[in-house]
């Protein structure tokens, strides 16, 4: 009897849980992450749900497939949201009456309506709250038509109409004149982006009106020179006379920079000469090593080509050592990726154009995809050359050979390189110029002359929009230069061309 | 209809299978056994490499004087890493060991290597195979552990339970002993060199201990607990003693204002303090100007520098590991971070932060990172608690924190919450028991403020994953007193 109890004591120690009152124990059921607008009270939750709609959408759009290797979509600027995305924004709108709804959320309600395709819904609550604010405090109103005016330039797809209205109110006077043209820039570039030549004409007319009326004191003040809308409004100016540039370039490299120089005098108050890098030689390109090797035999840019040459001479450009980035998010291929993001772009370009000349400049670091060091040049030469093959780089690779030689004192102990890559150094363009070692490429014309660059310098900017509106055409246009002249064997290329 | 017992008669009888019977993990020749059999079933070339780890878990847990639960349990885990085409690899896991699903997950691996984006590892690449070297052995398996079946936890258990219950009081707490052993080999590392991720096969022993005794009203609480990897070193009674004493001591507790005051820090509360200072001790993090050890930008080299070399905390302070301090055990990392000893602050400066091996080749021109700040020994001083309560005119007793939380990474400014025994101390004597404060204050504050050392103990500080096998994160660590300690409001829990 004894041996029996004690039996079941170890039963009992060996069995499960018997201390717990049974009822108290429920399965687990895995949560309810259907979206169900009847569920939601406030704007946020909507608006939540209509983001998760609409991530898992791009999500399964991007997941499978890389679409950095695919050309570049250009409807997607002017697509709306989609279908589901949008009825479930009415859905869970529908029990916003805009003429009752209170706006404290008023942001986040503006956002939904839009989704909701409820427009007009959009310009009640505005005017409902410029009434609460009242007509006096000017710059109050001021700061909620900007946050409308951005809501309008970022929904999807942009109202562009509504957007240039709310900047023609007069309240927009309250605010600093380069908060204007910074919205001026943006309202340009939506019209650009979205392929409407018109508004970009209009508007473009009135941000130079508004660059003209600048004082020299506001032109030369340290908010403008380093503001982006500066750098925008540049950029603006190029593209939106695109064709008229691309007519100058048709003709001579002279008469484009003839008028690449008068809009940057006209944009930064500077001489037309002042601008860096357009309208400079190019430097020959040197090379310890080249890939194919055969690449050596005469100087890079060759003259009699139009050139394009890409800088990838960080040592974090060949070293990656294995891209851990998520596929579905490009915006980390193309921060983390590097020239990784590069070597697509250039698949692109040399199928497109054969003719085109590439030239990819890189060096060596000591070390490649953190190899153990030290390496010599020749071995970090020769993984490099792998590199290129495994990405299948079109053009030519040249690798300057250098080693770092610099280690900060312990207990820091790292290495840093010293900074004498000869190509570095001739591709400076002057103290306004700031090198950018990654990703930093120029277009050079059959006659040696840097008529583009993109990445660092005079902050292009990198966006494939840009690329695409800016660099195919020009290189079009470039070729055609080349053709022509090579049928036409008394025009020599020389220095006296333009 | 079938008669239940009748049916029952019918199936064959066996003896009951008893987890703890067998062996409970996997041994060298088993794993050895395993992997031969998945490179002799790899297709396709390139090279193959297979992470085994088993684990053994016996473990026992009650609340309110009666076990809930008592088991045993044990797994294994088989990873399989196939390269074949341009250096993608894929992997699949499994702890299926028979051909038939061994040979499938070496084709689901391969099929897996397949589709991987091409390009995203571009060239067949992995950094370059290091020398093997002897690593130290210490003790880290113990006989005591591995021998504590079921009956003699149930038989530990009751007698922790035992006395609280003889005093009207609650106790709660859990008890567990685990055997493990991992291995990692590589097909193209068979003799001589090991790749930075190899692993030699690597058994050991953990054990854990913790107990909470309460009243029958909630209003008073008491906690002790000790891990280690040998249960020889846990003297589950004297703990048992201690937090019954102290649930004893805490009942009553009166509410002080919040403030600053002169704490004396047991061993336990400086433990969970110093665990967010542990977290934070990433040389990339702070070379990439995010937490308390990033310094500045330096211009001329264009890098942001550190504080390393700095002196950060109190000169008494000294934090490091070794592998062969037998107190510690091995902390088995991979080639990758090294075995050899690392020290993180010495006398108060900032000697070491961890990184990566892949760092440690391209920044510092070395083939090892440094290992991050899992297991260590901090220094300690000779005061005892006694001293130090004696000689503080007002301050408070802090058993252990919970909940804590860092508010600000540069700072380490944190918040949690004192549990489990909180005392007032005046005139040099403990006068009564405190209810429990939040506190907001930054480890490296109360690291700059030390009036007192005690002598570094071992703390309680157990694996904190479930049902596998990781490795062992002891610490060591002294009580401290430390003036200026930031309460900022009283809480409800005890």
């Amino acid at each position: 009897m004894h041996t029996r109890r004690y039996a079941t004591t170890r039963l009992v120690v060996l069995g499960l849980a018997f201390h717990a009152p049974l009822l108290a124990q429920t399965r687990f059921d895995w949560p309810d992450t259907t979206v169900d607008v009847g569920r939601y009270t406030n704007v946020d939750e909507c608006l939540a749900a209509t983001h998760r709609i609409e991530f898992g959408i791009e999500n399964a759009a991007w997941t499978p497939v890389w679409r950095d290797t695919m050309p570049d979509d250009a409807e997607r600027h002017v697509a709306p949201l989609s279908a589901p995305v949008t009825q479930s924004a009415q859905r869970c709108a529908a029990r916003f009456d805009a003429r009752t709804v209170s706006l404290g959320d008023f942001a986040s309600l503006a956002k939904l309506y839009l989704q909701a395709g409820r427009d007009t819904d959009v310009a009640e609550i505005l005017a409902r709250r410029l009434k609460e604010i009242g007509e006096s405090r000017q710059v109050d109103r001021a700061m909620v038509l900007d946050t409308v005016f951005h809501l309008y330039l970022t929904a999807q797809p942009a109202r562009l109409d509504p957007a240039e209205r709310v900047l023609q109110r007069s309240e927009w006077a309250a605010r600093n004149r380069f908060v204007r043209l910074d919205a001026s820039v943006s309202l340009a570039a939506g019209a650009i982006t979205t392929g409407d030549t018109a508004r970009a004409m209009r508007v473009g007319r009135e941000l130079f009106a508004r660059i003209d009326s600048l004082t020299p004191a506001e032109r030369n003040s340290a908010a403008f020179q380093t503001s982006s809308a500066r750098q925008a409004i540049f950029l603006f100016f190029l593209m939106s006379a695109k064709d008229q540039l691309l007519d100058s370039l048709h003709r001579s490299t002279a008469a484009y920079l003839r008028a690449v120089r008068g809009m940057w005098a006209r944009t930064s108050g500077r001489t037309p000469e002042s601008l860096p890098v357009i309208g400079a030689h190019a430097p020959p390109i040197a090379g310890a090593f080249w890939v194919p090797s055969d690449s050596a035999h005469r100087p890079r840019p060759t003259l009699g080509r139009v050139s394009l040459v890409v800088f990838a001479s960080a040592p974090s450009c060949f070293n990656i050592f294995e891209l851990t980035v998520d596929l579905g998010d490009l915006s980390a291929v193309q921060n983390d990726g590097g020239c990784f993001a590069n070597a697509a772009a250039l698949h692109r370009l040399a199928q497109r154009f054969p003719e085109l000349e590439i030239t990819i400049v890189s060096r060596t670091a000591g070390n490649v995809f953190g190899y153990l060091p030290p390496l010599s040049p020749t071995e970090t030469a020769e993984w490099l050359e792998r590199a290129a093959a495994a990405w299948k780089l079109p053009g030519a690779l040249a690798i300057v050979a250098q080693s770092p030689t610099v280690r900060l004192p312990a207990p820091d102990d790292r290495i840093v390189e010293s900074s004498t890559d000869s190509n570095l150094v001739r591709y400076h363009f002057g103290d306004g110029y700031e090198k950018q070692e990654l990703n930093t490429a120029f277009l050079v014309d059959q006659n040696g002359v840097i008529v583009w660059q993109v990445g660092g310098g005079i902050g292009f900017g990198e966006s494939r929009d840009v690329f695409r509106s800016t660099w195919v055409p020009m290189i079009d246009v470039l070729l055609h230069r080349q053709r022509t002249d090579a049928a036409t064997p008394s025009l020599t290329p020389t220095a006296e061309h333009f | 209809m079938t008669d239940t017992r009748e049916w029952r008669d019918a199936v064959p009888r066996r003896a009951p299978v008893r987890l703890v019977d067998s062996a409970r993990f996997l041994s060298k020749a088993e794993c050895e056994a395993i992997a031969r059999r998945v490179f002799a079933l790899a297709r396709g070339g390139g090279q193959s490499q297979v992470a085994i780890s088993s684990w053994w878990q016996g473990e026992l847990r009650w609340a309110r004087n009666r076990v809930n639960l008592a088991s045993d349990r044990r797994d294994i885990r088989v990873r399989i890493e196939r390269t074949v085409i341009d250096g993608h690899s894929g992997a699949v896991t499994t702890n299926q060991t028979d051909d038939a699903s061994l040979e499938a997950a070496v084709r689901a691996a391969e099929r897996n290597a397949a589709v991987r984006p091409a390009g995203l590892r571009p060239v067949p690449f992995e950094p370059p195979p290091v020398p093997r070297m002897l690593r130290p052995t210490t003790a880290i398996w113990s006989e005591a552990t591995y021998a504590l079946d079921t009956e003699s936890r149930s038989d530990i258990v009751r007698a922790i339970i035992g006395p609280a219950e003889e005093r009207k009081m609650l106790s709660a707490g859990y008890l567990e002993v685990r055997g493990a052993s991992r291995v990692t080999v590589n097909s193209d590392h068979s003799t001589g060199y090991d790749a930075p991720w190899d692993l030699p096969y690597t058994q050991w022993t953990q054990a854990q201990l913790s107990l909470t005794v309460r009243d029958q009203h909630g209003t008073s609480s008491g906690w002790a607990g000790l891990s280690s990897y040998d249960w020889s070193a846990i003297n589950a009674k004297e703990l048992a003693v201690r937090a019954l004493e102290k649930a004893l001591a805490s009942r009553d507790p009166v509410a002080l204002e919040p403030g600053r005051y002169t704490v004396i820090l047991e061993a336990q509360a400086v433990a969970d303090l110093i665990e967010i200072v542990a977290g934070s001790m990433s040389r990339l993090d702070a070379e990439s100007g995010r937490g308390p050890w990033a310094l500045q930008y330096d211009e001329a080299y264009h890098r942001m520098r550190t504080k390393l070399g700095r002196k950060v905390v109190d000169e008494r302070i000294t934090i490091g590991h070794d592998p062969v301090d037998p107190a510690l055990g091995l902390v088995f990392g991979n080639l990758a971070t090294g075995a050899q000893p690392v020290t993180w602050i010495e006398h108060g400066v900032l000697t070491n932060l961890s990184y990566p091996r892949d760092y440690a080749l391209s920044q510092l021109h070395t083939d090892t990172g440094v290992r991050a700040m899992a297991a260590y020994r901090m220094s300690g001083g000779d005061t005892t608690i006694e001293e130090m309560i004696r000689t503080t005119k007002r301050g408070l007793l802090v058993t252990r924190f919970s909940n804590i939380r860092t508010l600000e990474s540069g700072s380490l400014l944190a918040t949690g919450l004192t549990r489990d025994g909180l005392w007032l101390i005046e005139n040099g004597n403990i006068s009564k028991a405190v209810k429990n404060f939040r506190f907001t204050e930054s480890p490296l504050f109360a690291l700059n403020s030390l009036e007192q050392l005690g002598p570094a103990e071992r703390v309680f500080r157990p694996t904190v994953v479930n049902d596998s096998a990781q490795p062992l994160t002891p610490a060591i660590v002294p009580p401290l007193k430390v003036r200026d300690f930031s309460f900022t409001s009283t809480i409800d829990a005890i």
